[in-house]
């Protein structure tokens, strides 16, 4: 798959508009989880997912082939999720339809659905910064080094923030436990 | 306790997320080519724009530079003249509206009529051959009376072997007379700027150089 970003981002970067296509069409849903998850709206997530997008075929040229792709991928697409919440401090909070439907009485949803839910919730309680840790982590499965490249900080620095980050989701999401300490079958 | 640095799982659970289906993924993606398409698109279209910008240009200079810089060819904007005097030997037709004749007919006048050098006198006489010399090398320092010239111009105009002048323009006439021989004076300027001054002879036709 790398070989393969490589070879596209460098045939795009030429100007091959069908690999730089095929590029974005591959990463489309990567990104779009990421942004997804930092931004915990739907709505601003498309957003950010299609400016992420735009920024990656605008500086593709720029992409020099040292790192993964993946790797700048991601910082694209963390920056356009980041930009996208900074825009969205700015304007009035909009209604968050899903916790609205979720309060209101109506017929129970199921657990897979509540836990979707209200991890929006519990990812918007968390500071920008571990929010984004943790995602990169827990999400998107990139080790420590790599989210120390993508978002230009110590590894030590993102080990603590994904600590405390995940310590908090565990509060919000009315765990006790340490978030690494449940099984995913819990859900 | 697991180890801090692995993936947690069950948060891997929560957190994720459904594929964008087919139809707002492709919506994306072609977005995205679009929107980083158009600096390309725009550069082509100022590249075009500019380019039929300076073809206008470069075309309405030609036409004008074309236009003003041959006034031997009448066009259709251009502001009749008064009619000139005709060509001497009588090749154009008395009413053709140009101001100049076919090289081949040797001078021809100018547009505005040629200066009156007055009467030079005899010119077998050096002091009246030198003061024609001194009158044309002054140029116009001497008044014109147009109605004189243009008389002198209809006497040339008649005359069979004005056609013998240098070609060029006429500039200014006089008369002059060599003994009992009546001539008309003429100072003739060449295409090539020089001048040249002679005069014109009647029975048997004849030109002589006064230069």
């Amino acid at each position: 798959m790398r070989d393969d970003d490589a070879e596209l981002a460098e045939r795009a970067a030429r100007g091959d508009r069908r690999a730089l296509e095929m590029l974005l069409d591959r990463h489309a849903d990567r990104v779009h989880a990421l942004c997804r998850r930092v931004v915990a709206h739907p709505d601003d997530a498309l957003d950010a997912t299609q400016e992420a997008l735009i920024a990656i075929a605008r500086g593709i040229t720029r992409f020099d082939g040292r790192a993964a792709f993946t790797t700048w991928l991601y910082r694209v697409a963390t920056n356009a999720a980041l930009d996208e919440l900074r825009r969205r401090k700015r304007r009035p909070d909009p209604v968050d339809v899903t916790t609205v439907e979720r309060a209101a009485p109506g017929p129970p949803v199921d657990v897979e659905v509540g836990d979707r839910v209200d991890i929006d919730a519990a990812l918007r309680s968390l500071p920008t910064d571990f929010r984004v840790a943790v995602v990169l982590r827990d999400l998107c499965d990139l080790d420590y080094a790599v989210i120390a490249e993508v978002l230009g900080i110590p590894p030590g620095t993102v080990r603590s923030r994904i600590a405390r980050g995940r310590a908090a989701l565990a509060d919000s999401l009315g765990n006790p436990e340490a978030p690494s300490g449940r099984r995913r079958s819990d859900g | 306790m697991a180890d801090d640095d692995a993936r947690d799982e069950r948060l891997a659970g929560l957190l994720d997320v459904e594929p964008l289906d087919d139809l707002s993924r492709r919506r994306l993606v072609s977005n995205a080519l679009s929107a980083s398409a158009p600096p390309a698109h725009r550069t082509a279209r100022l590249v075009v724009a500019a380019a039929l910008v300076a073809a206008v240009v470069a075309g309405g200079i030609t036409y004008l530079a074309l236009r003003g810089g041959d006034s031997s060819r009448p066009t259709a904007a251009r502001v009749p003249r008064p009619p000139a005097a005709p060509p001497l030997n009588g090749a154009s037709k008395p009413d053709s509206p140009t101001t100049t004749v076919p090289a081949e007919a040797g001078s021809s006048f100018s547009a505005a009529s040629p200066r009156d050098l007055g009467d030079l006198g005899d010119l077998r006489d050096q002091a009246n051959l030198d003061r024609a010399r001194a009158l044309t090398a002054q140029n116009s320092a001497t008044a014109a009376t147009s109605t004189d010239a243009s008389a002198l111009a209809g006497r040339l105009r008649d005359s069979t072997c004005a056609a013998s002048l240098p070609g060029g323009t006429i500039v200014a006439v006089g008369t002059a007379h060599f003994g009992s021989r009546d001539a008309i004076v003429a100072e003739t300027q060449r295409p090539d700027g020089s001048r040249s001054l002679d005069a014109v002879l009647a029975d048997p036709c004849e030109v002589r150089s006064l230069n």
